[in-house]
């Protein structure tokens, strides 16, 4: 009887295209692991603050419970940075809900130059971010000698989002007034930087993993080139000098057309993006052809979006993993399982164990031994 | 003169320029008829738009400042047409999909609006901003729908 892989010897054989005993499932799991442990988000989190011995408690009973591969440090939301910068958060009182930003940073462009006032943003002003630090460094003693712990964030426009500005009138910015987009978009990838160094120092011991909501679900490839592809390549290069670690990045949109797809293309090229984590737009088999068997890095595979993970049952999830699996076909190397973009808040953790199960189970290697019996 | 006129005016609404007003003002000060500005710049404008969805050139930004270019030429159009309306025979937007395929959706309603005269011309693309303003921005009703609830 072989030994387990540990979570962590998973990611290096799936990186190094190498087989892994089973392959891994990355859950990008933001706040279900804290309803998951039966509490609401407003039990760990305050408009201002986090309390990182909570969170711990809570993902790293998620990570034992459920048996997934790769956690992040701590728990993420869209709000890191932004109460000090002026905007204020909601923190939900119902089941299943996400924090959301309720007054951003800027709500004119004329707030920006008071805004600026305030940058470079130190994340240890933050009491969000500070809790959140807390916390990896638990769960970094705790399972960090087992367990990959991806520091992770967003950059570019996704950044600047997330950090300064609404959706639609960023959007609108960037047709108007593109320069300052490239403003919004350069000093929320500094404060990125700067997060991320500050997860590295608080104990994240592995790879970046980098998100970006808009992709091509919301910009044209000619804008990611501009708005994303650069900032991308800066945290890229920032994470290899300072701590050696590879970057994979989360990306929203369909990426099948010509010109989106030389974006990707770009993406892994030139600024040096080490995996790839699509949407429910790329079934298994154009990510094997059109990603890992193209250029040769590892990524990720869905089960047809995000809804059967978080809708079941639990014989559901275990059909649709087997199907995605066997899609890849043998040797199937260099792919790990992941949701259409996070675990959703409000997915059981019944259904979230089937799923995890399920890809243990059928992506047993070598692929297709199940089947062999 | 006035083709001149009409095919700046719909490069500005397909550019989405900050000038298309202006421009619309020109025309109408030229004695172009309001229904002449409909047919002739604003409806080709908004093709523009869809062919650009569909060649991956026009996402979000491009269609929100395009859209808001044409509402800026419709509110003054609007009063100078108001008044009998066969709105029932208004079409309904429908269109649903990717960005590529709403593109595709865009060019084909706006040929619904061949045989339309008057202020039904105005309902028709109030209806074609309504629909294709949602689908657009459907990508981040979804996330705040699944995150947010």
């Amino acid at each position: 009887m072989t030994k387990p892989m540990t979570p962590k010897e998973r990611l290096a054989a799936v990186d190094e295209f190498r087989e892994p005993d089973v392959m891994p499932v990355f859950p990008r799991i933001m706040a279900q692991a804290i309803y998951g442990k039966g509490w609401m988000l407003g039990d760990i989190s305050t408009k201002t603050e986090i309390n990182g011995e909570k969170v711990a408690e809570a993902f790293l009973e998620s990570v034992k419970e459920i048996g997934y591969d790769w956690p992040f440090g701590g728990y993420m939301d869209h709000g890191f940075g932004v109460p000090p910068l002026g905007g204020t958060l909601k923190i939900p009182d119902k089941f299943g809900v996400s924090v959301s930003i309720d007054e951003p940073v800027i709500k004119e462009r004329s707030d920006w130059a008071s805004v600026q006032n305030k940058l470079p943003l130190d994340p240890m002003k933050d009491g969000r971010c500070r809790g959140t630090l807390q916390s990896i460094k638990i769960i970094s003693k705790e399972i960090g000698d087992t367990h990959p712990l991806f520091a992770a964030y967003y950059t570019g426009i996704t950044a600047a989002n997330i950090l300064f500005r609404k959706v639609s009138d960023l959007s609108l910015d960037a047709a108007e007034e593109p320069e300052f987009v490239d403003e919004l978009c350069k000093a929320a990838t500094a404060w990125c930087n700067d997060w991320i160094r500050a997860q590295y120092e608080a104990g994240c011991n592995s790879f970046c993993y980098l998100g970006d909501h808009f992709g091509t679900d919301l910009i044209s490839p000619k804008m990611g080139e501009r708005f994303i592809l650069p900032y991308i390549a800066d945290t890229v290069a920032m994470v290899k000098k300072e701590f050696g670690q590879k970057t994979y990045l989360h990306i929203h949109g369909n990426f099948k057309g010509p010109k989106a797809y030389n974006l990707l293309e770009r993406l892994v090229k030139e600024a040096g993006v080490a995996g790839l984590h699509m949407d429910e737009k790329h079934d298994p088999k154009w990510i094997k052809e059109n990603i890992v068997e193209k250029w040769h890095i590892p990524a990720g595979i869905i089960v047809h979006g995000a809804d059967p993970i978080q809708s079941g049952p639990p014989e559901k999830i275990d059909a649709h993993v087997k199907e995605a699996i066997e899609a890849i076909g043998t040797p199937g190397l260099g792919y790990f399982m992941a949701p259409s973009c996070q675990v959703l808040p409000d997915t059981s953790n019944a259904n979230f164990k089937a799923w995890v199960d399920a890809t243990h189970k059928y992506g047993k290697y070598p692929l297709g031994s199940l089947k062999q019996g | 003169m006035s083709n001149e006129k009409i095919t700046a005016l719909a490069k500005a609404v397909a550019t989405g320029k900050a000038d298309a007003q202006k421009l619309a003002h020109e025309a109408i000060s030229a004695r172009i008829a309001p229904g002449e500005i409909l047919i002739k710049a604003l409806i080709p404008a908004m093709k523009k738009v869809g062919e650009g969805m569909q060649e991956e050139e026009y996402a979000f930004p491009e269609i929100q400042s395009a859209v808001k270019a044409l509402q800026s030429v419709l509110d003054i159009l609007r009063p100078a047409l108001e008044g009998a309306s066969s709105s029932t025979g208004i079409q309904k937007w429908e269109g649903a999909g990717e960005l590529y395929e709403l593109g595709g959706h865009l060019v084909t309603f706006l040929d619904k609006g061949a045989e339309l005269q008057g202020y039904d011309l105005i309902l028709f693309l109030d209806e074609c901003i309504r629909g294709l303003l949602e689908q657009v921005a459907l990508p981040c009703h979804k996330q705040a729908a699944s995150t947010h609830k």
